[in-house]
């Protein structure tokens, strides 16, 4: 489970450096005849929890890229199958006290079921 | 015109600094300013602290260190990033940079409620990428180019609204050749020569 907010439309940079310095040839990928092959078969679910300063639209403006490195990028590194889910609270700047429980409800219903 | 060339590669014998030469030399042979930042070799933090995230939609950030990024910031007219993409994106030190030195009182101002971010950063009229990546075109594009997207949509949404732009990419690094790699730097130069 990854819990990030979204800065400037990516994760913010200590969470890229563990991809970056975790995510190894032997560890999350080997190498076979010079093409990458995931490893990490170990996982069988993955759930993301992020907020976004901005909208929902501005972030699809910007092709949303956390969103489409969680499910294209990491879900093709686990388990073939293995459900993903992406929970975004989007136009945090605008957030309120109903919009924040809204979504802690909505998380929590969805590991409940995870 | 006057460019900030903004470089991050850990190694320096990289293919990168290769680039990162061809660009400056292309820059300078146009009677450019350049100035080079090269974040590996300053040793730059890209992890933001406690403190500066909870002041960071209020005001500036008030780190020493970031004084002369913001200085690069407001001089720039042009920007061109150097960096190898890991993971589809960008290295943790260049997102981090972005994340820390485009801040608020900086690179935009926040509303005070709904409304519109204002941008600091409408003198930048040229932003150029230029990167290797391990992986295939057609891949790349199924991951959605992240890098490319958060530079050439993200932050060029806070330049110059007619703001300039290019993307140039050497696919397939691993089995890269000689001969690739000199095509590559050779594209390079004439794109710098016309941007």
């Amino acid at each position: 489970m990854l819990s990030f907010p979204v800065w400037n439309y990516g994760y913010p940079a200590i969470l890229k450096g563990f991809f970056d310095r975790v995510f190894l040839p032997g560890v999350s990928f080997k190498l076979v005849d010079g093409k990458v092959r995931p490893t990490l078969q170990n996982i069988h679910k993955l759930a993301a929890v992020t907020t976004y300063g901005g909208s929902r639209f501005r972030a699809m403006l910007m092709s949303d890229p956390p969103r489409r490195l969680v499910k294209r990028l990491l879900r093709a590194t686990i388990k073939p199958g293995a459900p993903v889910s992406y929970l975004a609270h989007y136009s945090m700047n605008l957030s309120t006290d109903e919009t924040r429980s809204r979504f802690i409800a909505r998380v929590a219903a969805n590991m409940d079921a995870f | 015109m006057r460019a900030l060339v903004v470089y991050c590669h850990p190694v320096p014998e990289s293919f990168c600094a290769a680039i990162r030469d061809s660009a400056v030399d292309v820059l300078k042979a146009r009677g450019w300013q350049v100035r080079l930042l090269d974040l590996y070799a300053e040793k730059f933090d890209p992890v933001m602290s406690c403190e500066e995230r909870r002041s960071y939609n209020e005001q500036a950030p008030r780190d020493p260190a970031l004084q002369p990024h913001f200085e690069l910031l407001g001089w720039a007219e042009a920007i061109v990033f150097v960096y190898p993409t890991w993971w589809y994106g960008l290295p943790a030190m260049l997102k981090g940079w972005l994340d820390r030195v485009w801040a608020t009182d900086i690179a935009f101002k926040l509303p005070a409620g709904k409304g519109k971010i204002q941008s600091l950063m409408t003198h930048v009229t040229k932003v150029g990428v230029i990167t290797t990546c391990g992986a295939p075109t057609w891949w790349s594009v199924v991951v959605g180019q992240p890098g490319r997207k958060t530079l050439l949509r993200g932050m060029r949404a806070l330049c110059a609204r007619r703001c300039r732009t290019f993307f140039l990419a050497h696919y397939l690094m691993d089995t890269s050749t000689p001969t690739s790699r000199a095509a590559f730097l050779a594209k390079v130069r004439v794109k710098l020569e016309r941007f």
